[in-house]
């Protein structure tokens, strides 16, 4: 290209076509056109007509005739030449020459580089992104195999342990291979369609499929893309028999005992609590790229060797763990077999790279990893039988670009990897993550165990990777103040370019005080790594119990202005007595009887979930994730039953900007203005607000959470501090007790539902705040009074992560104004803000705020030293910006 | 002694567009110019208004009920607001409880107005920012300006301020010490055209430019190009010669985009906008402007469009 480039500023005087070009590139014209435009970002045609007038103007300025110069490059017309000068500079080359003096121009000045997807990649998107064809091929597979491995268990071994391992270990081991047209990472983990993926949903299916669904479960094995003599013998071991296989499970129901007033808190989704071990994990992949299945087989045997007077179910758990690692040494070798049998049929560039593959999958997962390629291939193996184990949903990959940097270092440094090539297998891994659902996180960036910068190389291809397949939902990145604002700068790029959301963005300095000050050593807080939405744990040392319990601290107002009884049923007495209305005299009374509210829901959350740790820890035994997850070899204790060497339960809190919200109104119009008595606010909220304008007044004459109000945000410090300080102090069963969490998932809908109106002007059933983010519309005060609001949370009170969601019009998060974004999410971090997501604004939502206007208000449109909102434009500019706003996205 | 008080119309934190870095631009209220094309026609006036959307009005009839000159009407379910009538008590401002009534701005005093400022400081710091002071025009208000200039200057906050400059000399010479950078706009170059559309010539300005380029060192300025008013060829050769003949105090030309989005703004004011429904120039026709005022420029400075 270098060449062309050369060749056509040598001929701009001649008569340059396309075709004799492309001619002289040797590609034809369209192949040509698109390489060019690739790599110069503008057509060819464009480039000429810069380079030319560029050179004109040097001649115009010698003061040449017009017409000879017109001649000189190219044009044979003297129009044609003043039509091509008009529509670079605004006027004609006569006008231009009146105008006395010429400037200089810097054409061409382009954006560095970037990888492009390639061909390969192209293809392979297409086939994954847009039919998911290779997840039909797997129909039914995985539960074939699973229920036959319960068979294969002769009778005196069906216990906890052994019953889920053998099937994991038939699921490896009879799980049918397949490589698909161009991969090189090979390998799937695809669900099986329409069922449930994970271990204890499988089983409660199984138990409710012999009375319930009887129909589905035929409909679903016929489907199935088993054969025949399969189906026949599926159908059979879920119908026809009489084995008690489901054994252990009968047993597992929680006994717990409750009271009417704690079944209403359930009910109302006010508190609700179970043990959330299922998946939501990070395991030691890197383990089994450093030792191979066979390294660690031999650490089981060891550990084992070491420990004297074993228990019976220490022996069962060391069994099952030996049984896992001994199938997945041999995952690779039947991708092995495959490639061979496929490499015969293929000549050329194919043919070796189904060679590679064969050689890469003899050797991993069993082995140790010695190069980028086989570090990739054992990362992914590694990952496809946790999901076969548990499930795909959250599970997640860590630390990517820490665990993957040496291979790729040591292989940059011999010579035997590209950048190149490393970017398209990031891509290719990339691919085989993609599901129309399931958030299967990765993060990069963040600090290395000894507190210094992390960011490598891989970290930026990880983000090239990103941008280039346009489709990654989960990625995130951890800074920090020492991060390159380089870095940051290509991260935030990414979101502007992506517009999706990705990455995120997590505080180190917050997060990792956050999770020392719950006795996580240093070390190991380093090096935390984000699963699924945003909750954190430490990477193969931890079982995080993500989503353990929630709570919904807003209904503690409306349990406090009702005496302990429900706005939306009055037969229920979810919470605490702590007095009529009458007794409410002050402010901080209120405050208190809120309190009291939220205190009870913590104690039913956490009870609920201890009474799940128990059962979890005997019926629901993981023996790959004990295998990858350090404590649990060394102490014979399994991954549900505290075998990490860190156990902890995260409880998510919604309702916190509500409440602060709610409770800034009734200080301000009840007891400092005095314009209503607390009666006269219940009777609104009772009723759902039946005087409008009451309803307006509260949103709009008291200050609102998210706007660097202190007398509001102060609120939000105080409750969001008693609620996790107290989650903190309760004990749990087994582990270091509850990790609060300030995050919504998608519940702030559900809860919404069952919250009856409240003071913040909220009406009854409407949603809730996005976990700590201000409510929809009610922050106005520009991005650095959000930033500061958000900051001034005790975030450092949350390992967990304090979520939040900041939606930028699209016209602000332009290239131009990356570096802003930089510097405010470093100063923000400085702070105190713990995670942060970019929204980037669309059109539809444009469209429902023309639509809704009171939950947009914040939206502004910018123009040069004069912004005005977007809800206060008339019609027909409403209409206009909505319109251009689509040519608005990158 | 009491703090010195302004009309503050608006405080705007984390300004991309009016100075280097994130800035908080302080808008005070009356100007000495009326140009058709006020995108801000609320800050003409020296004396408060009342701003009415009628479209956010649920006809609570709080407004009427409190509203001693009956200038609040409603007809066929619309809320009217008569304007003859009001005598600017502001009583239905502040029993609204929809925005449909606002005030157009605060009495605010120089405290008050810096305690919102510097809550951005530590933003102002990382990104080269700070504070804006505009208007209508700043400079109408010396006492004012000066106490919030200074006050900021101990604070170490970088300071701007954005003037139209038809203000005495005077009142720029007192407080020009405590600019880091001086925000100038130029409308026209031929003083005639000037007082069409500004109403009033533009000599002063003028003058005020090559004082202020003689006593500052980093003076950005401004042309709002206003589709056949302002953005003329001829008008553009006009302030390039111009400011070629100030030297290298001017650091930062920018060009601004016309856009439609203020007439909602006369509406709710009830104001008549003589200049609407123009076409706002594309990028394209905005570099080409760039590109001519470059040529033209025999002084080092940037230019560019916002």
């Amino acid at each position: 290209m270098e060449k062309v480039i050369k060749y056509i500023n040598e001929n701009l005087d001649k008569n340059l076509t396309l075709t004799a070009i492309s001619k002289y590139a040797g590609y034809s014209t369209w192949h040509f056109s698109t390489k060019f435009k690739n790599k110069m970002g503008i057509t060819f045609l464009e480039y000429l007509r810069n380079r030319r007038m560029q050179l004109a103007c040097h001649e115009l300025i010698k003061g040449r005739k017009i017409t000879d110069i017109a001649l000189e490059f190219g044009y044979e017309t003297p129009s044609g030449f003043d039509k091509a000068f008009l529509k670079e500079f605004g006027c004609t080359p006569t006008g231009y020459k009146n105008i006395e003096l010429f400037y200089n121009n810097k054409y061409g000045e382009m954006k560095d580089m970037r990888y492009k997807i390639t061909d390969r990649c192209s293809i392979i998107k297409e086939r994954v992104v847009d039919n998911n064809v290779d997840s039909q091929k797997y129909m039914g597979q995985k539960l074939y195999n699973y229920i036959k491995g319960y068979y294969n268990l002769p009778n005196e071994k069906r216990n906890n342990y052994l019953l889920p391992a053998s099937s994991l270990v038939a699921v490896i081991k009879n799980f049918k291979p397949y490589i698909s047209d161009g991969e090189l990472i090979v390998g799937y983990n695809y669900s099986d369609g329409a069922f449930p993926s994970d271990l204890e949903e499988y089983v409660q299916m199984l138990i409710q499929s012999k009375n319930n669904n009887k129909e589905d479960w035929t409909k679903y094995i016929e489907n199935s893309n088993l054969k025949s003599n399969e189906k026949e013998e599926l159908t059979k071991m879920i119908f026809d028999t009489s084995d008690p296989f489901l054994y252990p499970y009968n047993e597992s129901k929680n006994n717990i005992i409750l009271d009417d007033s704690e079944l209403s808190l359930i009910n109302e989704y006010a508190a609700r609590g179970s043990c959330g071990t299922h998946n939501h994990s990070i395991l030691s992949y890197e383990s089994v790229l450093k030792y191979g299945f066979s390294g660690l087989l031999d650490k089981i045997k060891s550990s084992r060797n070491e420990k004297e007077n074993l228990s019976k179910d220490e022996l069962l758990f060391y069994e099952s763990l030996e049984m896992v690692c001994e199938a997945s040494c041999n995952i690779g070798e039947k991708y092995a077999k495959l490639a061979d049998e496929m490499q015969i049929e293929y000549e050329g560039e194919r043919k070796e790279e189904l060679l590679a593959i064969k050689k890469v999958c003899e050797r991993v997962p069993k082995y140790r990893a010695r190069n980028f390629m086989e570090a990739i291939q054992s990362l992914w193996f590694a990952h496809i039988i946790n999901t076969w184990e548990d499930g795909i949903n959250a599970n997640s990959l860590g630390r990517l670009d820490q665990i993957l940097f040496p291979y790729y270092k040591k292989d940059i440094d011999l010579g035997i990897l590209t950048k190149e090539k490393a970017f398209e297998l990031i891509c290719l891994l990339w691919l085989k993550l993609y599901r129309d659902y399931d958030v299967q996180q990765s993060t990069i960036g963040g600090c290395l165990k000894n507190g210094l910068d992390g960011v490598n190389e891989l970290s930026y291809l990880m983000l090239d990777a990103t941008e280039a397949l346009d489709f990654v939902r989960c990625l995130s990145v951890r800074f920090s103040s020492n991060t390159p604002k380089a870095f940051m700068k290509r991260a935030l790029e990414v979101v502007g370019h992506v517009q999706k959301g990705v990455p995120f963005f997590f505080c180190d300095d917050v997060m990792i005080e956050s999770l020392t000050l719950r006795d996580i050593k240093i070390k190991d807080a380093r090096d935390y790594g984000v699963i699924g939405c945003v909750e954190t744990c430490i990477p193969g040392k931890s079982n995080p119990h993500a989503v353990s319990g929630r709570l919904n601290v807003l209904k503690a107002i409306e349990y406090a202005l009702n005496n302990g009884k429900s706005m939306i049923n009055s037969e229920n007495n979810p919470g605490v007595k702590t007095g009529e209305l009458n007794s409410l005299l002050t402010f901080n009374a209120l405050k208190d009887a809120v309190y009291k509210q939220i205190k009870r829901m913590v104690d039913l959350v956490c009870k609920l979930t201890n009474s799940s740790i128990l059962v979890a820890a005997k019926n629901f035994p993981l023996a790959y994730k004990s295998l990858l997850t350090e404590g649990c070899i060394k102490k014979g204790l399994d991954f549900s039953a505290g075998g990490p060497i860190y156990n902890y339960y995260q409880i998510m809190i919604l309702g916190i900007p509500n409440l602060a919200d709610s409770l800034a109104a009734i200080e301000k119009l009840v007891f400092i203005e005095k314009k209503y008595t607390l009666e006269e606010l219940v009777f609104q909220l009772k009723n759902n607000y039946p005087d409008e304008a009451i309803r307006l007044e509260f949103i709009n004459n008291a200050p609102k959470y998210g706007n660097d109000f202190p007398e509001v945000d102060k609120l939000a410090y105080e409750i969001m501090e008693y609620t996790c300080k107290y989650i903190q102090m309760i004990p749990s069963v087994i582990g270091e007790g509850f990790h609060p969490q300030p995050f919504t998932f998608l519940w702030m809908v559900e809860h919404g539902k069952l919250t009856a109106a409240t003071p913040d002007g909220r009406r009854s059933g409407d949603i809730l705040a996005y976990s700590v983010s201000p409510m929809q519309g009610r922050d106005f005060n520009g991005i650095t009074a959000l930033l500061n609001s958000l900051s001034n949370l005790p975030t450092k009170l949350a390992p967990g992560t304090t979520s939040a969601i900041v939606e930028v019009d699209p016209y602000l998060f332009t290239d131009k104004n990356l570096d802003y974004f930089v510097d405010l999410l470093m100063v923000a971090g400085k702070k105190g803000l713990s995670n942060i997501q970019f929204n980037v604004i669309d059109k539809e939502t444009l469209i429902d705020a023309r639509k809704n206007p009171e939950k947009h208000k914040n939206l502004a449109v910018r123009v040069s030293g004069f912004s005005q909102k977007f809800i206060l434009l008339d019609e027909n500019m409403q209409e206009h910006i909505i319109n251009r706003t689509k040519h608005k996205i990158l | 002694m009491l703090p010195d008080i302004a009309k503050v119309n608006n405080i705007s934190r984390a300004s991309l567009s009016d100075g280097p870095g994130l800035r908080t631009v302080v808008y005070l209220k009356g100007c000495s110019l009326s140009c058709k094309w006020c995108h801000n026609p609320e800050s003409i006036n020296h004396e408060n208004q009342i701003v009415f959307i009628s479209h956010n009005s649920i006809l609570c009839g709080r407004c009427f009920d409190v509203c001693e000159n009956n200038c609040h009407i409603i007809e066929e379910g619309k809320h009217y607001f008569n304007r003859d009538n009001c005598t600017l008590c502001m009583k239905c401002c502040e029993v609204c409880p929809t925005k449909a009534l606002e005030v157009t701005s605060k009495d605010m005093n120089v405290i008050e107005v810096f305690n919102e400022i510097v809550k951005d400081k530590d933003y102002y710091i990382e990104t080269n920012g700070g504070i804006t002071i505009t208007g209508g025009e700043c400079l109408l208000y010396p006492k004012f300006t000066l106490s919030l200039l200074k006050k900021c200057k101990e604070e170490g906050i970088n300071t701007a301020i954005e003037s139209a400059l038809n203000v005495k000399q005077e009142n720029i010479e007192k407080i020009i010490n405590y600019i880091d950078i001086f925000i100038a706009d130029i409308k026209h170059f031929d003083s005639k055209t000037h007082k069409k559309l500004t109403g009033s010539k533009n000599e002063l300005i003028k003058n005020n430019i090559k004082y202020i380029s003689k006593t500052h060192n980093n003076i950005w300025i401004r042309i709002p190009l206003i589709p056949g008013l302002t953005d003329s060829f001829e008008n553009l050769l006009g302030i390039g010669k111009f400011i070629n003949t100030l030297g290298e105090s001017i650091k930062v030309i920018e060009l601004l985009k016309y856009n439609n989005l203020y007439s909602g703004k006369y509406d709710s004011l009830d104001m008549n906008c003589e200049i609407i429904n123009k076409k706002p120039q594309t990028d394209e026709i905005m570099q080409n402007k760039v590109n001519y005022i470059k040529s033209i420029l025999t002084i080092n400075c940037i230019v560019r469009y916002l």
